[in-house]
């Protein structure tokens, strides 16, 4: 007992390249062989995608690209899924960006869901007005004009040429706005400078360290739910498949065709294996650290 | 084809490099340090002047026009744009359509305000020019000024008013589970609020409520640790996922090999510096 | 890709029978264009540097959560035990080890993702709010003081 209690005591001074590469183990091992665990999904995701799922099918919606390469792996798997959703349901999109390196996530996404997954018309189906930097100040300045911002969109296409920019002359005019947002500037400011004084409905996909911060916007309602990081990610994946599917006769054609490819490419369902262990693992961490140190105390206490 | 395998291979080495800061620092991660630096810097200035300010700026100061049409100011407006463009023939293009010069960029409307904004930029670059970077505090008055008065009601009628609105709860909702909740919002935020009021002692029954107030707040800080962890969790799964896909065939087992000449290297660096320490 | 390599390219589809027109990429299109150098430096580059770098740290945060995170007081204690839960709760993995508890009524607020989803709805909430009307009656009050001329620090005054 005596030796088992100085290990645990020498445990405290691990060398933390010893953490590092258990963590790398934990990750990776899930990675290759994948245990598919089913994910549950949670009231706030439900609240977003329902949100999204109740608009009419003339509606449009402004999706507002926030993030980057740093924060791809959470933020583009509901990018696509909430793509997917809205052209499934054959609502026009209307993509801007207030982040530089949002617009090419916004191309990336666009290519792959809208561009070859559903074939859709860019300037009827959806547009790209692409990157404007000013922070609020662009969200300010679409409440009154959307001409005066972005002239023209991420091709040079002066905007008023654009059919589906036809009747929109400000944010007022969009039927929601779902921000995908990594930082500042992001949802927080949907909600300041758009959601709330001209009462359109926002809702946005962020990053698991941004949820808690916007956690009093979705209690409050100023936020129609929230999609939060990996895990919520893949929530909303599961619910475009699950609650898709029960609903064919809604779907537009295309979208019936392109279920099963949904199904298979749900790229944030895949990594909360890898997510679980690695949880799983830390609390073990943060169990083993305590013991460690408080056997560590008692022996320094006995000497 | 080839240019996509060689970008794999490089963007395997620069994520191999970044992640060999575990071990120690090291001469890998030393150049993937100050290359992120260097393409970030640029890749940003890129963006902001090719999105904002040639086709914004200067296409709001000089919109595309036919040079013949030009009259009065604009048309000495427009001997400026021609002698922009002898400098910077691609920032200022010109073009001839059907034998018809034409000078300007884009199709929007020309809007002489935009002048102040481009006054103001360059007074923001002065302040690279000690002389005259006193310059900088206009365009940084203005700015500050402006990012204010936004924040100023955006912050009052969202974050405060909103939410001391969608703290008015019923204490008893006729359901017990709910009125539970609504009570615990209430007391937690109310107590939570209170510690940070420190223009009375917390003393006695106040510090009581104090007390509470941080249990509140140390429930919004672990639950904040916890999605903290899982976001970072996340970025490193994504990392991991593409250097699984990049050690295909496809792209030429790019990281198996790179791993291995790494750690190679890596262990004979370690090992030398360790005999260059003893012998010191 | 160059003039001289397009020129190429146009020749041998013209040999072919193809119609087809050389045309210069406007300038500033590179940023936004497909197959260009610009955007295959920002996905060689820059996009597995940024993603890395952010990556990296989980490991700083695994480690600090074994070294650093100890329950010396109550407070530390129900921080610890709200993170335990968040970190476990919200994941798949939660919700499959405390699936059990679903078949048995009394026993179904046991059930991991419904602790977590209740501590991060209200008692979180709560905190959330707390610090949210702080914060901001902090920024009403710096801005006033800006606007007002009262606060002059990033001018570089007192």
């Amino acid at each position: 007992m005596t030796k088992f209690t100085n290990f645990l005591g020498k445990l405290d001074s691990l060398d933390r390249r010893i953490i590092f590469l258990i963590i790398a183990v934990v990750v990776l091992i899930p990675l290759l062989v994948p245990l598919e665990l089913p994910v549950e999904t949670t009231q706030l995701t439900e609240d977003a995608f329902n949100a999204l799922d109740d608009l009419p099918q003339d509606a449009k919606v402004l999706l507002s690209f926030e993030y980057g390469p740093s924060t791809k792996p959470e933020i583009h798997p509901m990018a696509i899924s909430v793509l997917r959703h809205l052209f499934s349901k054959g609502n026009q999109v209307i993509v801007m960006c207030l982040w530089p390196d949002g617009l090419f996530m916004a191309n990336e996404a666009l290519e792959l869901v809208a561009r070859d997954e559903f074939g859709l018309t860019y300037g009827e189906d959806y547009v790209n007005l692409g990157y404007r930097p000013g922070n609020e100040a662009v969200i300010k300045g679409i409440t009154k004009s959307f001409e005066a911002n972005f002239s023209v969109d991420s091709k040079g296409v002066p905007i008023t040429t654009i059919p589906i920019m036809h009747d929109i002359q400000t944010a007022k005019d969009v039927d929601f706005i779902f921000s995908l947002s990594a930082g500042y500037p992001g949802a927080i400011e949907w909600v300041l400078y758009a959601g709330d004084p001209l009462q359109v409905p926002v809702s946005s996909g962020n990053t698991s360290i941004q949820v808690n911060q916007l956690l009093p916007y979705v209690k409050s309602g100023q936020m129609r739910g929230i999609v939060a990081g990996m895990p919520g990610a893949a929530e909303y994946e599961t619910l475009v498949i699950e609650k898709i599917m029960h609903r064919k006769g809604l779907l537009t054609e295309k979208a019936l065709t392109l279920l099963p490819n949904f199904q298979e490419r749900r790229n944030a369902t895949k990594f909360m294996d890898a997510q679980s262990i690695a949880h799983l693992v830390i609390v073990l961490f943060i169990i083993i650290g305590n013991i460690s140190y408080y056997v560590k105390r008692k022996n320094q206490r006995k000497y | 084809m080839y240019i996509g395998i060689l970008g794999a291979w490089i963007a395997v080495f620069l994520t191999l490099s970044i992640l060999s800061y575990l071990y120690e620092d090291n001469v890998f991660y030393k150049l993937a340090e100050h290359i992120f630096v260097g393409v970030s810097a640029a890749h940003w200035a890129t963006i902001a002047f090719w999105n904002q300010v040639q086709p914004n700026l200067f296409g709001r100061l000089w919109p595309r026009a036919e040079v013949a049409s030009l009259e009065g100011f604009n048309k000495f407006w427009y001997s400026i744009y021609h002698g922009l463009h002898v400098l910077f023939s691609k920032i200022f293009p010109e073009d001839t359509v059907n034998g018809v010069l034409y000078r300007g960029i884009g199709d929007q409307p020309q809007n002489m305000t935009y002048i102040f904004a481009f006054i103001l930029g360059l007074f923001m670059l002065f302040r690279l020019i000690p002389k005259i970077g006193w310059l900088s505090r206009w365009s940084l008055a203005y700015v500050i000024g402006m990012a204010a008065g936004l924040r100023l009601y955006g912050y009052m009628s969202s974050d405060v008013i909103g939410q001391i609105h969608a703290t008015m709860l019923p204490l008893w909702t006729g359901n017990l589970g709910d009125s539970i909740n609504n009570i615990i919002l209430i007391v937690g935020v109310l107590t939570g609020l209170f510690y940070f009021f420190f223009s009375v002692e917390h003393k006695g029954a106040l510090k009581v409520v104090s007390r509470v107030g941080i249990y509140f707040l140390m429930i919004y800080f672990g639950a904040s640790f916890g999605f903290a962890v899982m976001g970072r969790i996340s970025l490193l799964i994504g990392r991991f996922n593409d250097l699984i896909e990049y050690s295909g065939q496809q792209y030429g087992f790019a990281t198996p090999i790179l791993l291995v000449i790494m750690i190679v290297v890596l262990i004979f660096t370690t090992r030398k510096n360790k005999k260059e320490a003893e012998e010191a | 890709m160059s003039k001289r390599y397009a020129q190429k390219v146009v020749n041998e589809l013209e040999d072919l029978g193809a119609t087809v027109t050389l045309g210069e990429l406007k300038w500033g299109s590179h940023v936004q264009g497909q197959n260009t150098y610009y955007r295959w430096v920002f996905y060689s580059f820059f996009t597995p540097l940024s993603a890395t770098m952010f990556a990296l740290l989980a490991f700083f945060v695994a480690s600090a959560s074994y070294r650093a995170f100890k329950i010396r007081n109550v407070e530390a204690t129900v921080l610890l035990l709200a993170g335990i839960l968040i970190m476990l709760g919200r994941v798949p993995l939660g919700a499959y080890l405390t699936a059990w508890t679903q078949n048995i009524s009394w026993l179904s607020w046991l059930h991991l993702p419904v602790i977590q989803e209740w501590i991060y709805q209200y008692p979180n909430a709560a905190g959330a709010r707390a610090i949210m009307i702080g914060i901001g009656l902090g920024i009403v009050g710096t801005s006033l003081r800006v606007i007002l001329g009262i606060e002059k620090s990033f001018m570089g005054g007192d």
